[in-house]
């Protein structure tokens, strides 16, 4: 039974009908990261195959800033190279709980920052779709594994475009939830206003199964939401006809195969019944501002903790993007600056909640690009002050405001890289999002793009 | 906009740096500086948004925990000892501060 480029779900099933063993599945992927990973470099670290007889366990893996009991944890940089937590995030217990075990720690950029996976102090992952070229971050080496199949999905975490787009980059879907859905507790903190765990997959389905799996509250983050899981894939069945709002200026500065790819797929869902209206949004240029001056004055307050006492090592291991950032934080806090960059920043956040809380009063879904162009080459984020708050633009809002939020792939660009799109919700509307992602699943080829980056790897 | 605000701002990075518990060598320290200037120099923008008689959308309410009661994880001291090189006789140790 051929396991190579099979779902989660479809992994699940066969295991369930006792068609293959998950020491075989296991096994499997253990036997390609082994063959192909040290030319993309998505992990950190390997576990060993926990499958035994007679107990049916899924793998998954996991990015590295996830706690993982008795499993190094370094979210990437050399400050943590040596912490082994002694538990687990409820992330991880949840998976562990419907029996996923983690395959691997997935490679990111340092403590997150970052949206190429460059600022690993392990060294960069590489796309797997073209190894000159980016994977996109933070979550690079999920995406980057779920694209190469070295793991059928993957959990990474998003304060800002970091799960939708190296998703968009490596040709594979990406879910950010909203603000709260997850818990975040165990996830080791960026910006906490922002953090966000997401799923990486090959299939809506497990997109769907995934987040079934890991919403609800969480005694332990006062952040996470009241909300119980919801039935999401009983709901990818119904045939809804939403209303679509685009943000047509968010277009005017992208690559022109993204704009292409949105009239195609403007018409297949116009001829499904979905109904296409105009909207004005904030200019993403403030959303950037925005995130930059919160995240940066979050980033200072998480990463004081690091004092090399408790666990870690000594706070001269912080590369220079940590180092930027923790500077930047404190100024925008500093006397005299903080009502000018971070009491503003605040006040804006609010203008660009407000402004989504109106627009979706006429709307289910915004559709926009999920970054202004197709993977980069290696080495372009050293050219920007502070490229990923630049190349994540367009997914700057919808995290400022706590959204959720799907990047899904609709073509293949000249140069031979994956092409994505996105759908944002309102609060806790997920059910919207992965309804109609199943929906251009079903009814186009969009998909083949997925396949068409597993072969490479086949 | 006030006077402060419209001229462009100068980064120290020796003062930011020591704010901040980190070392930056020479080179490193230039090219902060410079990336530093070039991303205040952007985040400005949000000076210009005229203002708005809009209030806080959500008022933020601290969530506290009673220290000491309870311990979900039940975390030892033994688990306290694993990632602490500087952890003696129950205790962390700390350099000296004054």
């Amino acid at each position: 039974m051929e396991i190579f480029g099979r779902s989660l779900l479809s992994i699940k099933k066969l295991i369930a009908e006792k068609k293959i063993s998950s020491t075989e599945v296991f096994e499997f992927f253990l036997q390609r990261i082994k063959k192909y990973d040290a030319k993309i470099n998505a992990f950190l670290k390997i576990a060993e195959n926990p499958a035994k007889k007679d107990q049916d366990f899924l793998p998954i893996s996991i990015k590295d800033n996830f706690c993982t009991k008795g499993i190094r944890t370094t979210a990437g940089s050399k400050v943590l190279e040596n912490f082994i937590p002694t538990y687990d995030a409820t992330v991880v217990k949840k998976l562990k709980k419907a029996n996923l075990r983690i395959l691997g720690k997935t490679n990111m950029d340092a403590w997150a920052h970052g949206s190429s996976t460059e600022t690993s102090d392990f060294g960069p992952t590489r796309n797997p779709w073209n190894l000159e070229h980016i994977p996109g971050g933070s979550s690079g080496g999920s995406a980057a594994s779920v694209s190469a199949y070295l793991s059928p999905a993957s959990i990474g975490s998003e304060t800002a475009g970091s799960v939708r787009q190296p998703a968009a980059w490596c040709g594979v879907l990406g879910l950010k939830p909203t603000y709260g859905r997850i818990s975040r507790f165990g996830l080791i903190a960026m910006a906490s206003s922002f953090d966000c765990p997401g799923i990486i997959a090959l299939d809506t389905k497990d997109c769907a199964y995934l987040l079934q799996i890991l919403s609800g509250k969480d005694e332990l983050d006062a952040t996470s939401a009241q909300k119980p899981p919801e039935a999401y894939l009983e709901n990818l069945e119904k045939r809804e006809k939403f209303c679509i709002g685009v943000p047509e200026e968010y277009f005017e500065d992208t690559q022109p195969e993204i704009k292409e790819s949105f009239e195609k797929i403007k018409k297949i869902l116009q001829k499904l019944g979905f109904k296409f209206k105009k909207i004005k949004l904030i200019s993403p240029e403030y959303a950037i501002s925005v995130y930059t001056i919160i995240q940066r004055a979050e980033v200072a307050s998480n990463l004081a903790r690091y004092d090399g006492i408790r666990y870690g090592r000594s706070r001269k291991f912080f590369g220079t993007e940590a180092k930027k950032r923790i500077m930047l934080g404190n100024f925008v806090l500093s006397a005299g600056y903080y009502q000018a960059y971070y009491l503003q920043a605040q006040k804006v956040r609010d203008r660009i909640k407000l402004d989504f809380e109106k627009i979706f009063k006429d709307i289910d879904l915004i559709l926009s690009p999920v970054v202004p162009s197709t993977a980069l080459r290696l080495g372009e984020f050293e050219k920007y002050p502070f490229f990923g708050e630049l190349i994540d633009k367009f997914n700057e809002p919808a995290a400022i405001a706590g959204l959720p939020a799907i990047s899904f792939p609709v073509g293949i660009d000249k140069k031979g890289l994956p092409l994505s799109l996105q759908f944002v919700a309102d609060h806790f509307q997920e059910a919207k999002l992965l309804n109609a992602v199943y929906q251009i699943q079903q009814e186009t080829n969009f998909f083949e793009v997925i396949q068409k980056g597993l072969e490479k790897w086949r | 906009m006030d006077k402060k605000m419209r001229s462009k701002v100068k980064i120290d990075t020796d003062y930011l740096s020591a704010l901040s518990r980190l070392t930056i060598d020479p080179d490193e320290a230039k090219k902060l500086k410079s990336d530093l200037e070039k991303t205040i120099d952007f985040i400005r923008n949000l000076q210009q948004l005229p203002p708005t008689k809009q209030k806080p959308k959500e008022k933020i309410e601290n969530i506290f925990f009673q220290d000491g009661e309870e311990n979900p994880l039940n975390l030892t001291y033994k688990d306290l000892e694993k990632n602490s090189r500087k952890f003696r006789n129950g205790v962390f140790v700390v350099g000296k501060i004054i």
